[in-house]
């Protein structure tokens, strides 16, 4: 039998219980790992340097007008937010106008929205039915606030078919 | 050796520690919007708004506005800004006061523009920037924020701003612009004040410690109320009278002084057509009042004084009917009314049916061409002091038929009444 | 089954972290000399050392470290200036905000901001300190004159960097900083104007251009600032550090005594090979790497009084670093740099005052423009330059003052060149100078004869003494290099702390007219 195993242990402890580190080494160990560690986090806060906690763009919320601007069965475009905003009785449903190939804004057709790029054709809740287009058109984030005006979010997106109910 | 460099790694180690905790967890706005995020929790009436309390993120946020060339970072900590359900929370939750936000869409006015403060931090502190001496424009209070609405609005259309059009009356009636030019149109002998408003708070700055507590540390703007209730605080040697305002129309008057700023929204902006604070007057009693009382006197009764002046004071201008040889009160209203019309009358037109025309008219040549070209002080003392008053010329800020108006009058202002009585007693 | 093969992949697989650690370091933990020696000759960036150290290079109270200071608050700058250069913008219209955004939404934003801040400080002061080191350790002998010349480009193309560095905030600080400093490169107008020169060589005017881009300063200014500080700048000094360190290494290593006691060693490491003697023929022999001048460690004879470089210089230069980046960072936690109103081409700062290094500068041209910003400053730079050249004397190098009568001599020169700064300075307080006595007296008078140039010629005259005193040219340069060490730092303390608004002398900050 092992030592280690004499011992009851499965396998042989790394640490020489029997032999104490020296003052010195320890010193030495203690001050390479300090040193180690202050250029870990001095890597990293460099790293995260990069991202600003704030991008200087424009907001992606925007607000829309209250729900009686939106009769239920209507289809607003806002060209300017490439953003379409449909009601039916379920409740606001906003699609992105951006198509998920390569970037083009899409056109609203009769049976959905279509491509003008590359072809990409989705249905009228922004699934893809034909082209290279890879998954359907971003449903954005309805939410409103306490005033009753709609606000939608082009940075939250929502699942397909997740209607804002009013 | 060893010993020196563990101890400045574990130095580095610890300040990289608190850095990260400073920025990471212990941000002001994160508290605030953590506390935010409880108060939608709470509020949410159904799952849809109790999924959106949940996803509410905890992060900056801020208001671009690359037209205004400005970024508003307040609603990191006033994120309840346009949250209605937010009127009885603690500041910074609070919801915008009135209906404001509904005219003005937050995400396209911010808030800097109303309110003045920097808008790129991120503390309380230096947003607010209240006596943070690199700052000249720190967060506005009340009422001084009804001056800014000047930047883009025409402020005829907003009678509601009560104190603005306060001390706007008592500017254009007390005879300010005697000696001060705004917007082109004024005296010379004192600062231009159509920018006073943006008046370096380093050059510009009150000496009375106490006003800069009373408004908060604004420089502008105690200097501004400072200018106004106590002249002579700075320079001592100024020509500008005390006007004995009371509090209430310092105040208004630093309202309406304190919106005297450089416009610089772009047009796009602007609320309705550009006005300047200017109108047109004609009448001649507004153009007195607006010109000429600082120094003639509220009714031309004279009396400010002119340090080494020859004679004293400066002259009152009520006795004008009698020097200029109208000696009935009629004769003196018909010269006036001829004057209010406009008739040119130094050629010698028959309509001017006055005793001593020949001297009248001599008079009024006279009189004209002092408001014309103006007069120097002459010296009491002639090894004195210059007067520090003296008359400027107008001739490039009023025309004829204004000068015929301020004429009229003061020749109306004779006051019969006493001198009859006077007559009466000799 | 290709058992063997896969039995190979998998060993490979699971032995992969140790394998990539070995190909990078290709060397166990060193347990012989040799292998001491190839840790610092296989390593890029460590063979700009020797593999063996003079104990006296690693004394502490010789070098102070003062020159490893200076390199590695020069490595945290150029570390934290390239990441600032992702958010800084060097527009009029944009460099304020850029730099408000970087302290307020940039993470780590204001840290390294605050650090390179501070870090330009400490360079700037150690880089003047080694030059102190250096001067008064003998150091630029024994062939060393021309190392000596290079440091001074690197002390001016370092105050060159801070210079540039600080008109880009474009704040108030920053704006009429340079527009005293680009009027003190024109003020050679001083001279040419008396002689009626300036229509047709106008000096002064034309590097004010150069600098500027443009008559005023504007963008062109910030551009070009930006550009100087950013590259150029950078560029030469890491050029020029290269040879200065390779000369190092030519010179057979810092500059050291001939004869040294073992007391003198005190403090330092001492290993096997210290004091041993060869007295046999070693077995193997390195290549012959090169020629070094002065004494090297000749066959046959052993490596005295050196260690390996590897671990003990290695570990203090990293004890160096790590000790100068967390002063840095203290300094960086707590204190903002410093970020005034936007620039105002209106408003003039008042005082409107140049960086603190060179405050002392503008104590001088207070007093005239072309002595003080262009005359006196040339003159001095030549004067550190020449130094070497002028003062051959053999003598024992690598000892603080040298000797006894050193140390005199710089005592000495510190009493006098106190008392003649101070008294300077109290004259011109207390009763002005040439114009307030004499109000029409023609500048080009006021150019020749003011305080600074009454400073020079004293010094001069003092250290003139020295030498025929002590008939030795390094007695002259010790008393004249004290005195104008000590007129710098009097008069760049007096600029600081006693100068206000006007330039009217003050005791106290708070005794400043408020407005």
């Amino acid at each position: 039998m092992s030592p280690s195993a004499e011992k009851g242990l499965a396998c042989k402890p790394n640490i020489g219980l029997n032999k104490k580190i020296s003052r010195r080494d320890f010193l030495e160990l203690s001050a390479v790992w300090a040193c180690a560690t202050a250029w870990v986090l001095t890597v990293i806060g460099l790293l995260k340097f990069p991202k600003p906690a704030l991008l200087p763009d424009i907001s992606n919320k925007f607000k829309i007008g209250k729900p009686e601007d939106f009769p239920v069965g209507s289809a607003k475009i806002l060209a300017d937010k490439n953003t379409v905003i449909f009601r039916d009785e379920e409740g606001l449903f906003a699609l992105s106008l951006v198509c998920t190939h390569l970037g083009c804004i899409v056109s609203k057709t009769s049976e959905g929205f279509s491509c003008p790029c590359h072809g990409s054709k989705y249905d009228k809740k922004g699934n893809v039915v034909k082209g290279p287009a890879p998954r359907a058109l971003d449903w954005f984030e309805i939410s409103q606030l306490p005033s009753g005006k709609l606000v939608v979010d082009a940075g939250k997106r929502v699942p397909v078919g997740k209607k804002y109910t009013v | 050796m060893r010993k020196v460099v563990l101890v400045s790694s574990l130095i580095v180690v610890f300040v990289l520690f608190f850095e990260a905790y400073r920025e990471n967890v212990g941000d002001e706005w994160r508290y605030y919007q953590k506390r935010y995020k409880e108060e939608l929790k709470k509020l949410a009436t159904n799952d849809q708004e109790k999924q959106l309390a949940n996803n509410y993120e905890i992060k900056m946020r801020q208001i671009v506005l690359p037209e205004l060339n400005r970024v508003d970072r307040c609603i990191s900590c006033h994120v309840g800004i346009e949250d209605s359900r937010m009127g009885d929370a603690q500041q910074p939750l609070t919801v915008h006061p009135g209906d404001i936000l509904e005219i003005h869409e937050l995400d396209t006015i911010g808030c800097t523009v109303c309110h003045d403060g920097q808008g790129r931090a991120i503390t309380a502190k230096e947003a607010h920037a209240v006596g943070i001496p690199y700052w000249e424009k720190p967060m506005l209070f009340q009422p001084f924020l009804q001056s800014n609405c000047f930047r883009c609005h025409n402020m005829d259309e907003l009678p509601q701003l009560m104190k603005f059009h306060e001390g706007k009356k008592i500017f254009f009636s007390n005879g300010c612009l005697g000696c001060h030019k705004l917007e082109g149109k004024g005296g010379q002998l004192a600062p231009d004040l159509t920018n006073v408003a943006d008046a370096n708070i380093h050059l510009k700055h009150p000496v009375n410690e106490d006003l800069i507590r009373q408004f908060h540390k604004n420089f502008n703007i105690a200097y501004i109320y400072e200018s106004v209730k106590n002249p002579k605080a700075q320079p001592e040697v100024t020509a500008m009278p005390s006007f004995n305002f009371s509090e209430e129309e310092v105040e208004a008057l630093t309202v309406f002084l304190k919106s005297l700023s450089a416009r610089a929204v772009p047009a796009s902006y602007l609320a309705q057509k550009r006005g300047g604070h200017q109108s047109e007057d004609v009448q001649g009693e507004a153009l007195f009042r607006k010109y000429c009382v600082a120094c003639h006197g509220i009714d031309a009764k004279g009396g400010v004084k002119n340090i080494n002046y020859v004679k004293r004071t400066v002259p009152a201008l009520n006795t004008l009917a009698e020097r200029m040889f109208l000696a009935e009160p009629e004769d003196a209203n018909k010269a006036a009314e001829l004057l209010e019309k406009g008739v040119d009358i130094t050629n010698m037109s028959p309509e001017l049916d006055v005793p001593n025309r020949g001297r009248f008219l001599a008079q009024y040549r006279a009189i004209r061409n002092v408001i014309e070209k103006g007069s120097i002080a002459g010296k009491e003392d002639s090894k004195g002091p210059e007067p520090l008053l003296h008359m400027p010329s107008w001739a490039e800020g009023l025309t004829r038929k204004d000068i015929d108006s301020i004429i009229s009058y003061l020749i109306k202002l004779y006051p019969w009444g006493e001198k009859k009585s006077e007559e009466n007693n000799e | 089954m290709p058992i063997k093969a896969i039995k190979e992949f998998f060993r490979n697989f699971t032995e992969l972290p140790k394998a990539l650690r070995q190909s990078v370091v290709r060397h166990d933990k060193p347990t012989s000399d040799r292998a001491r020696s190839q840790i610092i000759f296989g390593n890029i960036f460590l063979h700009i050392l020797s593999t063996r150290t003079h104990r006296y290079s690693l004394k502490k109270t010789f070098t102070l470290g003062l020159g490893v200071m200076a390199v590695s608050s020069f490595i945290i700058l150029l570390v934290t200036g390239i990441l600032l250069m992702i958010y800084y913008k060097p527009s009029v219209e944009m460099a304020y905000d850029s730099i408000k955004d970087i302290h307020f939404v940039v993470p780590g934003g204001r840290f390294i901001r605050n650090v390179h801040r501070w870090a330009t400080n400490v360079m700037i002061v150690t880089v003047f300190l080694h030059m102190a080191r250096v001067f008064y350790t003998a150091a630029y002998k024994k062939g060393r004159a021309f190392n000596w010349v290079l440091g001074i480009i690197l002390l001016v193309l370092t105050l060159l960097l801070g210079f540039t560095g600080y008109l880009l905030p474009w704040d108030q600080l920053a704006y009429w900083a340079i527009t005293i400093a680009t009027n003190i490169a024109a003020s050679t107008r001083e001279l040419t104007d008396v002689l009626n020169m300036t229509s047709y060589c106008d000096p002064g005017g034309f590097i004010k251009v150069l600098l500027l881009g443009s008559e005023h300063i504007g963008e062109e200014a910030l551009i070009r600032f930006y550009w100087l500080h950013c590259i150029i700048l950078p560029l030469a000094l890491i050029v020029v550090l290269a040879v200065h360190l390779w000369r190092i290494r030519k010179d057979g290593g810092l500059a050291r005594p001939d004869k040294l006691t073992e007391k003198e060693l005190e403090g330092t490491p001492k290993d096997a090979l210290s004091d041993k003697v060869f007295d046999y023929a070693p077995e193997k022999t390195y290549g012959l790497m090169c020629l070094v001048k002065g004494k090297s460690p000749a066959v046959s004879r052993g490596p005295e009084q050196t260690v390996s470089s590897w671990p003990h210089l290695v570990v203090r230069l990293m004890a160096v670093f790590m000790m100068t980046y967390a002063f840095i960072c203290l300094y960086a936690f707590f204190f903002n740099a410093p970020l005034k109103e936007l620039a105002n081409p209106s408003v003039p700062e008042n005082p409107a005052k140049a960086p603190w290094y060179f405050l002392g500068l503008q104590e001088l041209v207070s007093y005239s423009a072309f002595m003080g910003g262009v005359g006196i400053p040339t003159l001095a730079l030549l004067g550190l330059a020449f130094i070497p050249y002028l003062d051959r004397e053999n003598q024992e190098i690598g000892r603080w003052f040298d000797s006894k009568e050193g140390k005199r001599a710089a005592l000495f020169s510190f009493i006098f060149a106190s008392l003649m700064t101070i008294g300077m300075l109290a004259l011109t307080v207390k009763l002005g100078w040439l114009r307030n006595w004499f109000p029409h007296i023609p500048q080009i008078v006021i150019t020749f004869i003011n305080p600074g140039t009454i400073l020079v010629l004293a010094f001069i005259i003092w250290s003139f003494y020295w030498m025929g005193k002590d008939n030795s040219t390094r007695m002259a340069a010790l008393a004249l290099f004290t005195c104008f060490l000590v007129a710098f730092v009097i008069l760049t303390y007096f600029a600081i702390y006693h100068r206000g608004p006007n330039w009217e002398f003050y005791w106290l900050k708070s005794q400043w007219p408020t407005h």
